[in-house]
């Protein structure tokens, strides 16, 4: 475990949690939350939120309780040996085809819309090459790595849905009420895929320099990546309208060609785009691989080698996973089951693991004043 | 798969402590460490069988005041010989001085041949006196050295015009002359089997780090190599990881910029011969900021630094732009600019990556040739090579003129880095990048920068991160980044060379 010393910064932690996020959901999240919504589809990254704080709240609370630790020690430690094992298992499963699908999806979009002529798995063979590269580094590279490829993330997708109000019909917004409170659970329950990326905060929190304050940074990346969905979502409703956006499948990028004024010295934006986009989207698939590959390293208890050798091997069934749905139709269809067991996952574990500890930490409370009211 | 590599690495060790046995068996360490006797005639006949056949070991007889046979040992041209016939034969000759060593600034007394051997090779005279086992080593070192002059490879508008030169005392004197403070340390070391080169390790005792400082003598002491020519010799030597294309150790020629890093906590490496001096730990702000950006007002530096940063963006990556949007994304470039560039082109028979790989490399020539060149026709090589690769290529139906535009900036973009070594990185990363955004546009370039990416956040040098204050963020450091703060504001040193003495600047003694 040499090399492996705590010391991720608040602010390294905060571009982590902000660059795992936000990925290649944002791309269609202005369909997605308006299905159901229509013209109130921006509530739904809200609920998302509310939704994913709850297990964000939860991690924190781990992360504070095991201190150096990842969740492939402190898991067995709360469920016990069998239990703990499953879920550690479950969990770098769900990071691995959550990798796989973001990678598939970011190849189509950039296959559909820039390089029609590139095959598709030239661009997913690039980019997981570039992850296997990442690999091949010690985890606080991968920090470093975050935190300077954050700004390619802060800027475009703050200013392209601001940008993009140009356009905006603000009749598009109205009326301002919801239908069916159904839909808007339903549609919340969804959403809250934007958010997965948290997760893996059950790994990199146990870097965290002591006294990094980790609440602090995961509220700044929760509030950041909602004001980001919001506006976009928003932007997306007043530009298009609700109808015209369920016929778009990427409609943030339909957002960027309709903004022709930006064009100063460029004159489309959707190429210049996407290029900076794929800074966001190897963060968002290099930190859940990495937190993949890192775990079976320390599950295994062997060195870097171990996890470059497992990275480059992992990679080839990856990469053929990649390749299982058929077209565009199937890959969101399979994303839409993905999200139920995800919501398992990432929502019900940590929470479930959260409580846990607390009533032990209860009972071992109790159990301390007993022993003292004993000893006197 | 491991026991493959541990074998590969046992053996590559083996290998090393062969080669390590070769050649120090043919070193310093075979002189024979005998001592002198007593007889000055056996004592010569010890040193000349140390240098065999030697025709520039001069050997001096006389006869002291006191009747005593003496012999004086020096090698010609290295020595001054004022000193020698001055102060040490006549002071020595003389019936009237009482006084009976020489008067020479520097004595030693020794009697181990392995000493004298060493100390006559590096210019002393040695003086043998019958009856005498001990000779007197004096230091009438004095060989020709250039002169200070203005240094060739970083020039500045505003700020000191020396440089340093190739002699080491010289050097070091210059960084005193501009530091006089007691805590300025030296230390001496010898490296090269062959070469015997003296290197001082200069720091600042109660600003750098100490753990650092012995790293850097720890890694120089580490190095075993028959010949250290010049310091870059030192510098690959030492690196942190040898096989980057990024520059860990800082050189440069100006004393001003020596002192300023030596008073940020970091450490000098100074090599006798040679006006190359290095600077450990690096940054990659070393790319980019100049000693002159502390002397001008900071709007202007600022602007300038911004400029630089700008300017190696573009050394990097304007070739591989032109080539992604002319051939993947001609939709992003303005369409009356499309149009023009489609009639420049419609001439070229080749590809756009194979246009700008052909004037990438004759500007790679031009400026090797015109390096190599003499003097005098230098600017002729000029003339004719923007002749040859401007117009007539254009002309011929070669190139595109858009593309004589796009090299010439980018040509001129690498001059515009302060510091040399850090530039050819650049320059030479421009390649891959080209043959990236030939094969996957725009796409292939963000690949080939966040590769880049990582393995900038992955070099350390000597402990500090290279992106550092980037990453890891420190705000302070900021402040001396991108833009350079007012020398008011800039009252702590940076952090992330682990200073001793935070503060430069006290709050009272100074005008807010």
């Amino acid at each position: 475990m040499e090399n492996q010393q705590r010391n991720f910064g608040t602010w390294q932690l905060t571009s982590i949690m902000i660059s795992s996020m936000i990925g290649v959901s944002i791309l269609t999240i202005p369909r997605t939350s308006t299905v159901l919504l229509h013209q109130m589809g921006w509530i739904s990254p809200i609920l998302g939120c509310l939704l994913a704080s709850l297990a964000v709240a939860a991690i924190v609370y781990l992360g504070k309780q095991f201190p150096g630790t990842t969740f492939v020690e402190f898991m067995p430690r709360i469920f016990g040996t069998v239990l703990g094992a499953i879920c550690v298992f479950l969990f770098i499963l769900y990071q691995f085809f959550n990798a796989g699908i973001t990678a598939r999806l970011f190849g189509e979009v950039v296959v559909t819309s820039v390089l029609p002529n590139t095959p598709l798995e030239a661009v997913i063979i690039t980019l997981l090459l570039l992850v296997v590269f990442l690999c091949c580094h010690e985890i606080e590279v991968v920090a470093r790595v975050n935190e300077l490829l954050i700004p390619f993330l802060l800027l475009p997708s703050l200013l392209i849905p601001l940008v993009s109000l140009m356009n905006a019909d603000w009749y598009n917004l109205l009326p301002f009420q919801i239908e069916s409170w159904t839909n808007v659970m339903k549609t919340g329950l969804n959403t809250y895929t934007l958010y997965t990326g948290y997760e893996l905060l059950m790994v990199y929190f146990a870097f965290a320099i002591p006294g990094a304050r980790l609440g602090v940074a995961s509220m700044t990346g929760m509030s950041f990546a909602l004001i980001v969905y919001v506006i976009t979502v928003v932007a997306g409703i007043a530009v298009f309208g609700y109808e015209e956006l369920q016929r778009l499948v990427w409609p943030t990028l339909e957002l960027i060609k309709v903004t022709q004024k930006t064009g100063w010295f460029l004159e489309r934006f959707e190429s210049a785009f996407l290029a900076i986009w794929v800074a966001s989207v190897f963060t968002t698939i290099g930190n859940m691989l990495y937190a993949t590959i890192f775990s079976l390293r320390r599950l295994f208890r062997k060195g870097l080698r171990f996890q470059q050798i497992t990275a480059i091997v992992t990679m080839v069934p990856l990469f053929f996973l990649t390749l299982v749905p058929k077209n565009i139709v199937e890959l969101f269809s399979f994303t839409q089951q993905f999200t139920t067991v995800g919501l398992l996952i990432t929502i019900f574990i940590p929470i479930l693991l959260a409580i846990t500890q607390f009533i032990r930490n209860q009972f071992n409370n109790v159990r301390e004043v007993n022993n003292e009211k004993g000893g006197t | 798969m491991s026991q493959f590599f541990q074998a590969w690495q046992k053996r590559k060790e083996a290998l090393q402590s062969k080669a390590l046995e070769q050649y120090t068996n043919k070193s310093m360490e075979s002189v024979s460490d005998v001592t002198l006797t007593t007889n000055v005639e056996e004592n010569i006949q010890l040193i000349e069988a140390q240098f065999g056949k030697c025709d520039d070991l001069v050997v001096r007889r006389f006869q002291t005041k006191s009747k005593a046979q003496a012999a004086i040992v020096f090698i010609d041209g290295m020595v001054d010989r004022n000193v020698i016939s001055d102060f040490i034969i006549r002071y020595m000759t003389t019936p009237d001085i009482t006084y009976h060593d020489p008067a020479t600034n520097e004595l030693d007394l020794t009697d181990k041949l392995r000493q004298i051997v060493r100390n006559i090779l590096s210019g002393c005279a040695v003086l043998i006196i019958d009856g005498c086992q001990n000779a007197y080593l004096n230091n009438t070192r004095g060989w020709d050295r250039r002169s200070v002059e203005e240094p060739q490879t970083e020039s500045v508008v505003r700020g000191p015009r020396d440089g340093f030169c190739e002699t080491l005392c010289v050097n070091a004197a210059l960084i005193r002359f501009r530091l006089k403070d007691p805590n300025l340390r030296v230390r001496h070391m010898v490296v090269g089997e062959r070469t015997q080169t003296d290197i001082y390790v200069m720091y600042v005792d109660g600003i750098a780090y100490p753990p650092m400082v012995e790293e850097v003598i720890a890694r120089i002491e580490s190095v075993h190599v028959d010949s250290v020519l010049e310091s870059g010799y030192i510098e690959q030597m030492i690196q942190d990881r040898r096989w980057s294309p990024f520059p860990q150790i800082q050189n440069t020629e100006r004393p001003d910029k020596v002192v300023a890093n030596l008073l940020e906590g970091k450490v000098g490496i100074l090599v006798d011969g040679t006006p190359f001096v290095l600077i450990a730990p690096a940054v990659f702000s070393q790319f980019y900021q100049s000693p002159e950006d502390y002397y001008e007002r900071f709007y202007i530096a600022t602007l300038i630094r911004l400029i630089r940063i700008i300017s190696i963006s573009i050394a990097l990556l304007l070739p591989s732009l032109y080539i992604a949007f002319s051939s993947f994304h001609p939709e992003m470039i303005p369409s009356r600019l499309v149009i023009a560039m489609a009639a420049g082109r419609s001439t070229v028979p080749f590809p756009s990556l194979i246009e700008a790989l052909f004037m990438e490399l004759a500007i790679e020539i031009l400026r090797e040739a015109s390096v190599r060149l003499p003097g005098p026709i230098g600017p002729t090589i000029g003339i004719v090579g923007a002749l040859v690769v401007g117009e007539a290529a254009v002309t011929a139906g070669l190139v595109s003129p858009v593309m004589v535009i796009i090299v010439a900036v980018t040509t001129i973009g690498s001059f515009a880095s302060p510091s040399y070594s850090a530039a050819i990185a650049i320059r030479m990363l421009r390649f891959p990048v080209m043959f990236l955004a030939g094969m996957f546009g725009l796409y292939g370039i963000m690949l080939f920068l966040i590769v880049i990416l990582i393995h900038l956040s992955s070099l350390k040098s000597f402990g500090v991160p290279y992106m550092s204050p980037l990453s890891p963020l420190n705000l302070t450091g900021m402040k001396d980044m991108f833009i350079r703060a007012p020398h008011h504001l800039l009252k702590t040193r940076p952090m992330m060379f682990h200073v001793q003495d935070k503060t430069r600047m006290r709050e009272e003694d100074n005008r807010k």
